[in-house]
């Protein structure tokens, strides 16, 4: 077996981790955060654990099929809502980038994971809020682009970042 | 080299040679040093140690996911990570270290370990950023990194995680880069020239095939021509194995290809067999016959082209293709050509003394008679007849069998 390239193999895994978070990493640190409301279940995923499904207001728009940008408007309780839908990038206006694939828009937000001692609690929390308008929100941070990064989850007045 | 170097071959070999008492002392040690005889005890015990170590790495694989999943809010992200990271290393670093040296399957079995931490670390990462895995990449990136490991160390279980992984990802997100399909189709041709592994070139055509349909799928509708799609995947194994033929001598692959080409054809002229799904093919108006004609007749003329020889597999499929905008009356040739194939596959393994066909041909006429049986309504004692006149066949076969054995 080659060493330099099995070295370089491994090199490559890592590299291929890097890659995998490279598009939320600018929405990450250097986004503008915005509320998102929701309506939410709480399931598991064998490997990356449990998390709480995140069905936002702003995926039920009608749109073409394909790639999508959702503009945004701040409401007095300080929560984003959808304005209309557009196919090209806005300027200067407030929006998220999304895909329609013919039943709904997904903007890569969908899952908030929570860590395997927070569930009770958590899911106390959404049970105690169930059927309450805007009562659970996600805190989202969006870059230049529209690209969203799900940093927090606010549930009644509580809000969890893991 | 060895003309014939099955494990069962050699074994059998190895137990006869005491008996042979007309060849010399010389002889003998030329047939044993030939065949390997003297490695087959260690072989046997090679591959036990071997699973025993790979099972090892796949608990401990699961342990590194079950410590992902439960997301250790005490420990902080980057301290997470680094842990993974130095894991991942430190595996694949002992693995290679061992593998060159006296525990070379303890090695083999690190380096899996060290592509199962790779793929915990996916999920760790995702965990991390939250990243819906509606956006999925994970499935391309177990994909390429597993592939990488799988070249460099001509590591089988890890060429299969790969395969995992692209599988994954066909059924979850539909991928649709066209790059994708000749990229993967060199990288299986050129893991399988490394290793010449049957089992690697095996879920590696089945995975080809998968996403061939998958990104052809949007441009040709195949979705409407799959009956033919796969056809034609049944006959290109045996094409390939005639290409082989004339550039590899002997061709290690022509069983595995054979057998595969007959196996999806048993599968199509199975599933062809029964009356909904041959109603369902028939009757669906919007296909376009050219497009069958081309896909299915075509690979069946260029198999006959490049060598009669697979004729048994190319006059099934001929049938097929042309049978299936019949509608009922496909039904009757479908049973007609599984009933011929799995006859035929039963004597291939009687006159060969082949086990593995011996007994795909057998359970396979079990196969197509019990679904009948199940699938019409026929009277009971109709049922019965039919179940005894099988019985009564096959346990005939299988004394046929044995005595042609001994």
């Amino acid at each position: 077996m080659n060493k330099s390239l099995f070295a370089a193999a491994v090199l490559f895994q890592v590299f291929l981790l890097a890659l995998v978070p490279l598009n939320k990493i600018s929405a990450w640190l250097y986004g503008t955060e915005v509320l998102l409301s929701t309506v939410q279940i709480d399931p598991y995923d064998v490997l990356r654990g449990y998390y709480v499904t995140m069905n936002y207001e702003i995926q039920n728009q009608v749109a073409p099929k394909g790639e999508v940008f959702t503009l945004l408007t701040v409401d007095p309780k300080g929560i984003a809502r959808p304005a209309s839908v557009v196919t090209e990038k806005p300027e200067g206006k407030l929006f998220i980038a999304g895909k329609n694939n013919g039943f709904t828009i997904d903007y890569g937000i969908g899952r908030y994971y929570i860590p395997e001692t927070r569930t009770k609690e958590i899911n106390k929390a959404l049970v105690g809020v169930r059927g309450d308008t805007d009562s659970v929100v996600g805190i989202v941070r969006l870059d230049g682009d529209g690209t969203p990064a799900l940093i927090g989850i606010r549930i009644g007045k509580n809000e969890y970042r893991f | 080299m060895m003309a014939n170097n099955s494990p069962g071959f050699r074994k059998a070999l190895s137990d006869e040679l005491p008996e042979w008492d007309f060849l010399t002392d010389e002889q003998v040690l030329k047939i044993r040093t030939l065949y390997e005889l003297d490695a087959i005890a260690e072989d046997a015990s090679s591959k036990l140690a071997s699973i025993i170590f790979m099972i090892g790495a796949l608990l401990i694989g699961c342990g590194v996911f079950a410590f992902v999943a439960y997301h250790w809010e005490e420990m902080s992200r980057e301290a997470r990570m680094a842990i993974l990271l130095f894991a991942m290393a430190t595996s694949h670093a002992v693995g290679f270290l061992l593998k060159n040296t006296r525990r070379p399957r303890l090695g083999h079995a690190l380096i899996v370990l060290g592509t199962l931490i790779f793929y915990a670390s996916i999920g760790l990462i995702e965990q991390m950023f939250h990243i819906s895995t509606s956006d999925r990449g994970w499935g391309l990136t177990l994909y390429f990194g597993a592939m990488a490991i799988a070249l460099a160390a001509k590591s089988t279980p890890n060429f299969l995680i790969a395969c995992a992984g692209l599988f994954a990802t066909i059924m979850d997100s539909n991928p649709n880069s066209s790059l994708l399909l000749p990229l993967h189709i060199v990288l299986v041709i050129g893991y399988v020239l490394l290793t010449r592994s049957k089992i690697s070139l095996t879920a590696g055509y089945f995975l080809t095939a998968a996403l061939a349909f998958n990104i052809l799928d949007p441009f040709l509708k195949l979705e409407k021509h799959f009956f033919s799609f796969a056809i034609f995947f049944a006959v290109l194994a045996p094409i390939l194995s005639a290409i082989l033929d004339r550039t590899m001598k002997p061709n290690p692959f022509r069983g595995i290809l054979t057998g595969i080409g007959i196996f999806i054809t048993a599968a199509a002229a199975y599933s062809l067999s029964f009356e909904d799904i041959a109603r369902d093919i028939g009757s669906n108006a919007s296909r376009s016959p050219i497009v069958d004609a081309v896909i299915g007749l075509g690979a069946v003329a260029i198999l006959f082209a490049v060598n009669r020889r697979y004729l048994l597999i190319a006059i099934p499929c001929a049938i097929l293709i042309l049978i299936q905008y019949s509608g009922v009356p496909a039904i009757v040739a479908a049973n007609g050509v599984a009933l011929y194939i799995g006859g035929w596959s039963l004597k291939s393994g009687i006159d060969r003394a082949s086990s593995l066909s011996f007994w795909f041909g057998l359970l396979f006429i079990l196969l197509v008679i019990i679904s009948r049986n199940l699938e019409y309504e026929t009277g009971l004692l109709m049922k019965s007849l039919a179940f005894i006149a099988s019985g009564v066949a096959v346990i005939m076969g299988g004394i046929f069998f044995e005595g042609r054995k001994r």
